[in-house]
């Protein structure tokens, strides 16, 4: 009996221990259990917020999307516009190259007519050609103007361009034209057939053009002989990146507005022009070319380009402009372009002006001046202290006469030291028997450098460089854009600031030629601050205030040429010429052309106005702007 | 002079970039300028002791480039001492601190005057071009001190200006000695023992 009962007590017990053992376990796991999932709620609130979140963000996105695909929209109608533009520019130039054709067919079929008559048709048929390219362009401009305006003004502002909205509305129609023109010339590549009589006596004379982007000189010499013999013309097309020749007397009431819009353009555009400058003068491979003349050396000489010695006996080459010397084998890697020396060098520094050293034809800079600049650009702007240093005085004194007397420029790789250049550009310039800023111009310099408004006073300065004469002006133009170059190379450790304090007594001076010590004093504290400002003009400003349309208060009048003429007389100088330089060409069309053109009044009403206002407006506010 | 202030005007001249500015500043400030500033012309002052006696230097500072030239002739009239301040790293400025000499001693129409020849820059001994015995032997050829300094670790700037300051009382005490020759007696007396009567 006692058995079951043990028996049922032991199962009991067994039981109890287990419950006891499940009771034990379980009560932690439980409790881990709730902890978990109380973890995983919270992620999951936490899953949900980030959700919300980040639909938030992709709604945000989204509009900023759609924000961003309707600027697009609007640029790539900008650029259909653009498009559509060009393709009415395009339109509007092959109209007028048929008129061009049309007039070349009519001057040749009328060869044998009589003189007069000729003339007068021609006039005539000129005269309707000029009519419509003038309406078409003016439309174009007007037009072009107008919608440019309208897109400055939207709110696509930052896809836009990036200039300041005062500049825009004639900025932009002048690069406009530029498009224009600069495609005008390159379409025009067919050779002229040219009639062989003539209209006037003998006549020789050069005409020069400045394309504004890539600074091209145009030059046509065209010699017509009066009883019919071969119509000679000669062009070259050079591209000299900041200076161009200026024309000669004989064309100061023919020229074409070709020069003056793009001297008054040049400021409106500095941006693209920078790497135009940045590139001289070293890079004006391809201008003014040497006119070499084969001699028997007899004396050695150093060759130009190799450096080495032309020997005895043997056949050396000469330029007749710049006195250049070369082995024949060594032509073509002579520097470009030729620099011709002033046609008297002067015996006595001391007695002579600026003008004396410069050439007779623009710019009026005087050789060494370019000539010394060019080697210290080449070298000389990695130079700690260019033009602060000094270099050795004589050999300063040395080379400064070999420069200036000397028959053949010395070659300035040989000259170690740097500073001996800078020394001799700097004594030069200070032992000018004037100032480069003139005595009877430096007060009104240092007063206008000391107007505290700046865009009143770089209007001074301004007025003040357009009353230098002009060689001075040429050169000191030239200077600036070189003194631009070296304070922009660190290297130099020549800011600004360091170039004006030495360049303050070289360029500006004094009043009179014999300051006493006071005046001496108080001028040199002066002068840093018109040299400064000067510096601050930009170099566009600069590179084409030289050209030969602005040169001169005497040459103003030369602001009344139409500016058609440009659309007429640009594609004649047909880009064969480029490559081919001193190429024969016929095309006494475009010398008749341009007699026409001159000697007519009809074609010189139109544009003066907008000329005149359009160079105001470069003028002054360019730099003013910036 | 014995009874008032002992006043000299030093002039610090020599070529462009040489360090003069650097060198009178570490004199007057105690600091080494880095800028790269050309200078037009400054002065300073500063009162130092030399000998036991206290002395009020005006020291100017000048430009050294050739521009500068026309500003030269009115300094070095007033100039009491010069100091002759070229680059042993530019043979350029060892060139031009022997036309200040010449100059110097035109400007004074005299054949010596008291003048320090300093060759600056001798922290940068791997670049220097000019030796020591070379401007050393200039500097004897002309009667003149010459001293090697560093503006920069401020190696013998003090001591050049200093030199300078006694190389003055002795030139100026030679000069009064023939008219007055016991006046100023406390320092050693130049070295003629002729007095005229």
């Amino acid at each position: 009996m006692a058995s079951p009962g043990v028996n049922l007590y032991n199962q009991f017990q067994s039981l109890r221990e287990q419950v006891d053992g499940l009771n034990e376990g379980i009560e932690p796991q439980f409790l881990q259990m709730a902890m978990n999932f109380e973890e995983s709620r919270k992620k999951w609130l936490r899953a949900g917020e980030e959700l919300v979140s980040c639909k938030e963000m992709l709604a945000k996105a989204e509009t900023e999307r759609g924000a961003l695909e309707v600027k697009l929209k609007h640029a790539r109608n900008q650029v259909d516009v653009e498009i559509r533009r060009r393709q009415n520019a395009e339109t509007v130039y092959e109209k007028l190259e048929r008129q061009l054709q049309l007039i070349r067919e009519l001057l040749i079929s009328e060869n044998n007519g009589n003189s007069v008559h000729l003339s007068e048709e021609q006039r005539s048929a000129l005269a309707f050609l000029s009519a419509h390219s003038q309406a078409a362009q003016g439309n174009l401009n007007s037009s072009r103007r107008l919608t440019t305006i309208d897109e400055s003004a939207s709110m696509l502002s930052d896809i836009s361009y990036d200039q300041t909205d005062d500049s825009l509305d004639w900025d932009s129609s002048v690069m406009k034209t530029v498009r224009l023109r600069k495609r005008q010339k390159r379409r025009s590549s067919r050779k002229l057939e040219v009639p062989s009589q003539t209209v006037k006596k003998p006549r020789s004379t050069g005409r020069t053009s400045d394309r504004m982007n890539e600074s091209i000189v145009a030059k046509t010499t065209i010699t017509v002989p009066v009883n019919g013999g071969t119509v000679e013309a000669v062009s070259t097309i050079e591209t000299v990146p900041y200076w161009t020749r200026s024309r000669k007397s004989a064309w100061a009431d023919t020229t074409t507005t070709d020069q003056s819009e793009t001297a008054s353009e040049a400021p409106s555009t500095p941006v693209s022009y920078l790497p135009a400058q940045l590139q001289t003068p070293k890079a004006n491979r391809g201008g003014k070319k040497h006119h070499f003349i084969p001699k028997t050396v007899i004396k050695s000489e150093f060759c130009v380009p190799c450096g080495r010695r032309t020997k005895f006996g043997k056949i050396y080459l000469r330029c007749q402009d710049c006195r250049v010397v070369t082995h024949p084998e060594c032509r073509d890697r002579c520097p470009l372009p030729c620099n011709p020396t002033a046609v008297s060098t002067p015996i006595k520094n001391t007695e002579v002006t600026l003008a004396d050293f410069a050439p007779v034809t623009s710019p009026k800079i005087p050789t060494l001046v370019t000539y010394c600049i060019k080697e210290i650009e080449h070298r000389g702007l990695h130079e700690v202290g260019l033009y602060r240093l000094s270099g050795h005085e004589r050999l300063v004194k040395q080379l400064k006469e070999k420069l200036i007397r000397g028959k053949t420029l010395p070659p300035l790789n040989k000259v170690e030291d740097i500073n001996v250049i800078t020394g001799v550009l700097k004594d030069f310039l200070r032992n000018l028997p004037e100032p480069l800023l003139t005595f009877h111009l430096n007060k009104t310099f240092m007063e206008a450098a000391e107007i505290q408004d700046d865009g009143n006073s770089l209007a001074m300065v301004f007025q003040t460089i357009s009353e230098l004469p002009q060689p001075n002006r040429d050169t000191l133009a030239c200077l600036m854009i070189h003194l631009q170059k070296v304070s922009q190379c660190v290297d130099t450790k020549m800011d600004v600031t360091n170039l004006a304090r030495v360049f303050g007594p070289t360029l500006v001076g004094h009043a009179v030629a014999d300051p006493d010590p006071m005046t001496i004093l108080q001028d040199t504290s002066r002068q840093p601050r018109v040299i400064k400002r000067l510096l601050s003009i930009p170099a566009s400003y600069w590179s084409q205030f030289a050209s030969p349309a602005n040169t001169g208060m005497d040459n103003a009048h030369q602001f009344d040429t139409a500016d058609h003429k440009v659309s007429i007389l640009g594609p004649v100088t047909t880009p064969e010429h480029q490559m081919m330089a001193k190429t024969p060409s016929s095309s006494s069309l475009s010398q008749r052309m341009m007699q026409t053109l001159s000697s007519s009044t009809i074609f010189g009403s139109r544009s003066k106005a907008t000329t005149a206002s359009n160079r105001q407006g470069n003028f002054f506010s360019s730099p003013q702007l910036k | 002079m014995s009874a008032e202030e002992e006043r000299f005007k030093l002039v610090v001249v020599g070529g462009g970039g040489v360090g003069k500015s650097a060198l009178t500043i570490q004199f007057i400030q105690s600091y080494f300028v880095s800028d790269y500033d050309p200078t037009i012309e400054d002065s300073y002052t500063k009162i130092c002791t030399v000998d036991g006696k206290e002395t009020r230097l005006d020291i100017l500072d000048t430009a050294g480039q050739e521009e500068f030239g026309a500003m030269r002739e009115q300094y070095m009239r007033s100039g009491e001492g010069f100091l002759l301040v070229f680059a042993l790293n530019d043979r350029g400025s060892y060139h031009e601190v022997q036309k200040f000499h010449t100059q110097v001693l035109r400007v004074k129409d005299r054949d010596d005057f008291p003048i320090v020849l300093v060759g600056n820059k001798a922290d940068l001994e791997q670049q220097r071009v000019i030796s020591r015995e070379d401007a050393q032997a200039f500097a004897s050829d002309n009667g003149i001190h010459y001293m090697e300094s560093s503006a920069k670790n401020r190696y013998n700037v003090d001591e050049s200006f200093l030199e300078l300051v006694k190389i003055i009382r002795r030139f100026q005490e030679m000069e009064s000695t023939p008219p007055a020759a016991h006046h100023t007696g406390k320092q050693k007396s130049g070295g003629c023992p002729c007095v005229l009567l």
